[in-house]
C-alpha cells in the first residue's frame, strides 16, 4: 500500500469524521444551528404603535409588521396615499384600531375579509365624544361626525381585548401557528394585567384630585382609574396664548388641579409659568408612534410612574 | 366496311316493319338514305349505330355483327367506332365548344382523354372554321356553328364508321355546305363508310350512291 | 372518376343560381338545429361555470332565480335590498367570507358593482392596466365596458342618473378610471367595479362638501345655533371625490342599515356552508340564502326544454326541405331528359349517367354540409358573446 495508501486512510478518515460528527446528536454543530425560520410566513398592517407592538409580540420574527404611518407627527392623523392603500391590499392580515381612529378608512378600500377591527367586540365600552359641534342640511336632522374617543389602548384591559382580537385572527390565518400565539398572548396578558394592577394602585382616591389633561386622549385611563380632570387643547411645543391662559385659570379657580397631565414634554417655559400658577407638569404618553426609547411596555410602565408621582400612592 | 343482311325490325305494337334484304357500304364510300317521312329512314339509322336491336338479319359494323351484341357492348362500339352526327343530339350547354366535342372521351370508360385527342379536336374545330371559338360556350354560337361543332364531336374518335340523320336539317346553304364536306371529306380521307339520311335533294349528287326507302 | 366530377362541377357552375339556393336551403335546414345546440351547450356551460363559482348567495326575500340572475350577471336587481348589517353579521360569524353588491347603478348603459376588493380575488380577476380601486371614488372596468365606454385608465366617466325624476336622490359621479381588467368572459367584462361606499355615494347616502363650522363659510351657512349650524342650499355636493375633498366625505346615518342588493357568500369549509344553510332556511325570515347553482339548473331545464321544441320544429322544416330539394333534383333530371339521352347514344353507359347525376346531388349537400359547418363553427366562437351583445 506504501505512503500514497496511507494518505488516502487518512482523508477517508476525516471525510468520514466530518460527517459522523454532522450526524451526532447533541454534538457542537448542532447546538449552533439556528432554532428559527428566517423568512416571514406572512404580512401584517398595523395602523398605529400600539397594534403593531402587539402583532409583533404575538409572532415574533414569523410576520412581518408594517407600521405606515410610523413617521407621522400622529398617526390619528395621518392618510395613505393611494398607493399605500395597494400596498396595505396585498397584506395577509391588516389590523386596526377601530373606534373612529382610522378616519381615513371610510375613504379607502381595503379586503374586510382580512381587515381586523381590533375594538369590533367592545362597542358596549366605547366612550362617546358629545362636544362637537354638528352641521345640518336646511331642514333635515343634525348630523355629528365626531362621535368616539378612540385611544382605547391605554386602558390595559381594553388592549388585552384588543390582543385577544388580534390573536383569533393570526390563528385563524396561520392555524399550524396557533400554540405559539397563545403562548405569546399569554405573556403579553400577563404583562398588561400586572401593569394594570400598578396602576389601579398608583391611582386611588383619584376621583378627588382633579388634574389637567393637556388635550381630550385620556378618556379611557380616565374611565378606567375614576381619574377627575378637565381637557384643554394645548401643545407641549407651542406656547398658550392668552385666551388659552385665561381658561387654564378659570379652571384652576374652580376645580383647583394640581397637575397637568401631558402627551409629551412641554416646553420649559410653558412648565415654569404653569409652576407659577401652583400646576406642576407630568408626561403620560400616549405612545400611538413608536418611542425613542424602550417599547410600549417600556412606556405604559413609564406612564404609571408618572400617575403614581401625580397621586402620590406609594408602591 | 357497313355489311347488312336480312335485317327485320319493328316496334313492339303498330304494324311498321322494316326490311332490309342486302347493304354494303365500303370503307371511303358515301351513300344517302332518302324517302317519304314515316318510311324507316331513322330507324335504319338507330339500327346501324346499335341503338336499337334488330329481330332478325345481321348488321357488320366495322368487322362486329351489331345484331349479335348485348346493349352495353353495343354502347361501347357505338363509343369507339361509330361517329353519330344526329339533329336531336343535343350540345351541352353547360361545357363549351372544345369540351363538348371531347365529350365522348369523358363519357365511355373505354375512351380516355389525352393531349392527341385535344390536337385532334382543335384541328378538327379548326377545318369548321371555329379555331377562334374553342372556349365559348354553345349559347353565343349559331345554328350552323353549333352543327359543326356537333360533326366534330362525332369525328373526334377517329371512328370507323360515320352515321348521319339530318345532320343539316334547318341550316343555311353556307353551313349545309360546310357539315357535308366535312362528313364526307373524313370518310374519304379516313377510309370510314358514311350513311346520312337527308330530305335535301341538293345534297343527293353529292353522295357516292342514293338508297330510296319505302317508295 | 374525375371525368365524372368533372362534368358534375361544370354542371353546377353553369347552374350556380339554382345551386346556390339548394345549398343555402340545404345548409340551413342543417345549420339551425346544430348552432342551436352548440349555443344552447356553451350558454348551459357559461351559466352553470358561473353558479358553480358562487357558492351561496344572501338577499331579500323573493325570487331566488331574480336574486341569482342579478348577483351573477348583474341583470338590474328587482327585490328590495337587504341591510349591510348581514354582511356583518355574517363576517362575524366567521362561517364564511361576505362579499356585498350594490347593483342599482349604471354607466351609460354598464352595470356599476359597488363592492370589496375581496371581490376581486373571488372571482381571481387579473388586472392588464393601472390596479385595483384604492379611494373611495375610483373605479375598475372590465375589459368589455372598456370598450364600450371608451376610455381607459387616466380618464374618467359619470354615473347614470338612476332615473328620469330621481333628480334630488342619486346624483351623477365623475370616477376616475384607475384600472382595466383582462377579460375573463364571464359578465364582470362588462361590470364598472367601484367600492360599496363608492355606490351609497352615488346614491346620495354619502356626499362631501365645504366645512360650514369653519370661519369664512357664513355665505352657506343658513342659520348658527347653539351647537348646529344649518347650511343652505348654495352648499352643493361634489360630484367628483378628489384628494382635496375626500376628507369631507361622510355617511349620514349607520351603515349597518346601508343598502346591499346582494351578499356573495363564501364559506370557509363544506361544514361551515351546511350551517349558515340551516340557519337561513327559515321561511318568512328578513333575508334568503339561495344555492346559485341549484337556481341555474332549473334555468337550464327551461332553455333545454325549448331547445328540444325549436329542435322538433327544425326536423319538420327539415323534412319539408329535404322533400322540397329531392323534388327539385327530380324535375330537373326530367328536363334534362334529352341531354341524358345524347349521353347515352354518345357512349355513356347509364351507370355513368347516374353517377354524374349522383355527384352533382353529392357535390350540393357536401357544399351545405361544409356551409353549415362553418356557420356553426363561426356560432361557437362567437355565438355566445353575440347573443350577450344582443341581450345588453
Amino acid at each position: 500500500m506504501g505512503r500514497t495508501g496511507g494518505v488516502v486512510a487518512a482523508l477517508a478518515l476525516l471525510v468520514l469524521g466530518a460527517c459522523g460528527g454532522a450526524e451526532t446528536p447533541g454534538s457542537a454543530a448542532d447546538a449552533a444551528a439556528p432554532a428559527a425560520p428566517t423568512t416571514a410566513i406572512g404580512t401584517v398592517e398595523a395602523t398605529n404603535y400600539p397594534l403593531a407592538y402587539v402583532v409583533e409580540r404575538l409572532a415574533g420574527p414569523l410576520l412581518e409588521v408594517h407600521f405606515r404611518a410610523a413617521g407621522a407627527p400622529d398617526p390619528a392623523y395621518w392618510r395613505p396615499t393611494a398607493d399605500q392603500v395597494v400596498a396595505m391590499q396585498e397584506a395577509d392580515l391588516i389590523v386596526v384600531n377601530g373606534a373612529g381612529y382610522e378616519g381615513w378608512l371610510k375613504d379607502v378600500s381595503l379586503p374586510t375579509s382580512r381587515l381586523v377591527d381590533t375594538t369590533a367586540g367592545m362597542r358596549e365600552r366605547l366612550i362617546a365624544i358629545e362636544s362637537a359641534v354638528t352641521h345640518s342640511h336646511g331642514t333635515e336632522g343634525a348630523h355629528q361626525h365626531t362621535g368616539t374617543a378612540f385611544t382605547t389602548w391605554l386602558d390595559p384591559t381594553l388592549l388585552i381585548e384588543q390582543a385577544h382580537a388580534v390573536a383569533a385572527a393570526l390563528e385563524r390565518t396561520w392555524p399550524e401557528q396557533a400554540d405559539l400565539f397563545a403562548d405569546h398572548l399569554a405573556a403579553l396578558v400577563a404583562d398588561l394585567e400586572k401593569l394594570d394592577a400598578d396602576q389601579a394602585a398608583a391611582t386611588v382616591g383619584a376621583a378627588e384630585r382633579p388634574v389637567v389633561f393637556s388635550h381630550p386622549v385620556y378618556q379611557y385611563l380616565a374611565k378606567r382609574y375614576e381619574l377627575e380632570g378637565h381637557s384643554v387643547h394645548w401643545e407641549p411645543d407651542e406656547s398658550p396664548g392668552a385666551k388659552q391662559w385665561s381658561e387654564l385659570e378659570h379652571l384652576r379657580d374652580h376645580a383647583k388641579p394640581e397637575w397637568m397631565i401631558w402627551e409629551a414634554e412641554p416646553q420649559a417655559e410653558i412648565a415654569a409659568r404653569l409652576e407659577e400658577a401652583g400646576i406642576r407638569s407630568v408626561v403620560v404618553d400616549p405612545c400611538a408612534t413608536p418611542p425613542a426609547d424602550g417599547d410600549l411596555i417600556d412606556v405604559l410602565r413609564r406612564n404609571a410612574a408618572a400617575l403614581r408621582e401625580v397621586y402620590a400612592t406609594a408602591m | 366496311m357497313i355489311d347488312v343482311g336480312e335485317l327485320e325490325f319493328g316496334y313492339g305494337t303498330g304494324e311498321f316493319r322494316l326490311q332490309l334484304a342486302e347493304l354494303r357500304v365500303e370503307g371511303g364510300e358515301s351513300l344517302a338514305v332518302a324517302g317519304p317521312s314515316g318510311c324507316g329512314k331513322t330507324t335504319l339509322i338507330n339500327l346501324l349505330a346499335g341503338i336499337l336491336e334488330p329481330q332478325g338479319g345481321r348488321i357488320g359494323i366495322a368487322g362486329l355483327d351489331m345484331a349479335t351484341l348485348d346493349a352495353e357492348d353495343r354502347q361501347d362500339l357505338r363509343a369507339l367506332k361509330i361517329g353519330l352526327v344526329f339533329q336531336e343530339l343535343e350540345l351541352l350547354e353547360y361545357l363549351d365548344v372544345l369540351d363538348n366535342v371531347l365529350l365522348p372521351y369523358r363519357l365511355s370508360p373505354v375512351l380516355e382523354i389525352d393531349d392527341t385527342a385535344r390536337e385532334r379536336a382543335l384541328t378538327l374545330l379548326g377545318r369548321v372554321g371555329l379555331e377562334d371559338k374553342v372556349r365559348r360556350p354553345p349559347g353565343k354560337l349559331s345554328q350552323g356553328e353549333r352543327q359543326r361543332v356537333a360533326v366534330c364531336r362525332a369525328l373526334v374518335t377517329r371512328p370507323a364508321v360515320v352515321l348521319g340523320d339530318e345532320p343539316t336539317g334547318n341550316l343555311d346553304p353556307t353551313n349545309r355546305d360546310h357539315v357535308i364536306d366535312a362528313i364526307l371529306g373524313y370518310g374519304r380521307d379516313a377510309g370510314a363508310p358514311v350513311v346520312v339520311v337527308t330530305h335535301d335533294h341538293e345534297l343527293l349528287p353529292r353522295f357516292d350512291r342514293v338508297l330510296r326507302v319505302g317508295e | 372518376m374525375n371525368d365524372v366530377l368533372y362534368l358534375a362541377w361544370r354542371y353546377l357552375r353553369f347552374n350556380r343560381g339554382k345551386a346556390a339556393v339548394l345549398v343555402g336551403s340545404i345548409g340551413l335546414i342543417l345549420f339551425l338545429p346544430a348552432a342551436l345546440q352548440v349555443v344552447v351547450r356553451q350558454g348551459t356551460q357559461a351559466l352553470t361555470a358561473r353558479a358553480d363559482a358562487t357558492p351561496l348567495l344572501l338577499g331579500a326575500p323573493g325570487s331566488a332565480t331574480d336574486l341569482t340572475l342579478a348577483a351573477l350577471y348583474f341583470r338590474p336587481p328587482t327585490l328590495e335590498p337587504t341591510r349591510y348589517a348581514e354582511v356583518e353579521h355574517l363576517a362575524a360569524s366567521g362561517l364564511a367570507q361576505a362579499i356585498p353588491l350594490h347593483l342599482r347603478y349604471e354607466s351609460s348603459g354598464q352595470r356599476i358593482v359597488g363592492t370589496t376588493t375581496d371581490y376581486f380575488a373571488f372571482r381571481s380577476m387579473e388586472v392588464a392596466s393601472g390596479r385595483r380601486f384604492a379611494m373611495l371614488g375610483e373605479c375598475v372596468l372590465g375589459a368589455s365596458a372598456a370598450e364600450a365606454l371608451g376610455v381607459g385608465v387616466g380618464e374618467t366617466i359619470l354615473s347614470s342618473p338612476a332615473g328620469a325624476f330621481d333628480v334630488a336622490g342619486s346624483f351623477p359621479l365623475e370616477m376616475p378610471v384607475v384600472g382595466v381588467l383582462a377579460p375573463a368572459g364571464t359578465p364582470d367584462d362588462e361590470a364598472v367595479l367601484v367600492d360599496l361606499k363608492t355606490a351609497w355615494v352615488i346614491s346620495g347616502l354619502a356626499h362631501g362638501h365645504d366645512d360650514v363650522t369653519a370661519p369664512g363659510a357664513e355665505g352657506q351657512v343658513l342659520e348658527r345655533q347653539e351647537d348646529n349650524v344649518v347650511a343652505n342650499a348654495s352648499l352643493l355636493s361634489y360630484t367628483r371625490i378628489t384628494p382635496d375633498n375626500l376628507d369631507s366625505f361622510h355617511f349620514h346615518g349607520d351603515p349597518a342599515g346601508f343598502p346591499v342588493d346582494a351578499i356573495v357568500v363564501v364559506p370557509r369549509d363544506r361544514k361551515s356552508g351546511v350551517v349558515l344553510r340551516g340557519r337561513y332556511a327559515e321561511p318568512g325570515g328578513e333575508v334568503q340564502m339561495v344555492v346559485p347553482r341549484a337556481v341555474i339548473d332549473e334555468v337550464v331545464a327551461t332553455l333545454f326544454s325549448i331547445r328540444n321544441a325549436i329542435l322538433a320544429v327544425s326536423l319538420g322544416l327539415g323534412l319539408a326541405t329535404i322533400a322540397t330539394a329531392t323534388l327539385v333534383f327530380a324535375l330537373s333530371i326530367r328536363l334534362r331528359r334529352r341531354e341524358l339521352e345524347t349521353m347515352r347514344r354518345i357512349g355513356a353507359p347509364r351507370q355513368r349517367v347516374r353517377a354524374i347525376l349522383a355527384t352533382e346531388i353529392l357535390m350540393v349537400v357536401a357544399t351545405a354540409v361544409v356551409l353549415a359547418s362553418g356557420l356553426t363553427l363561426l356560432v361557437s366562437r362567437f355565438g355566445v358573446s353575440a347573443l350577450r351583445l344582443l341581450g345588453s
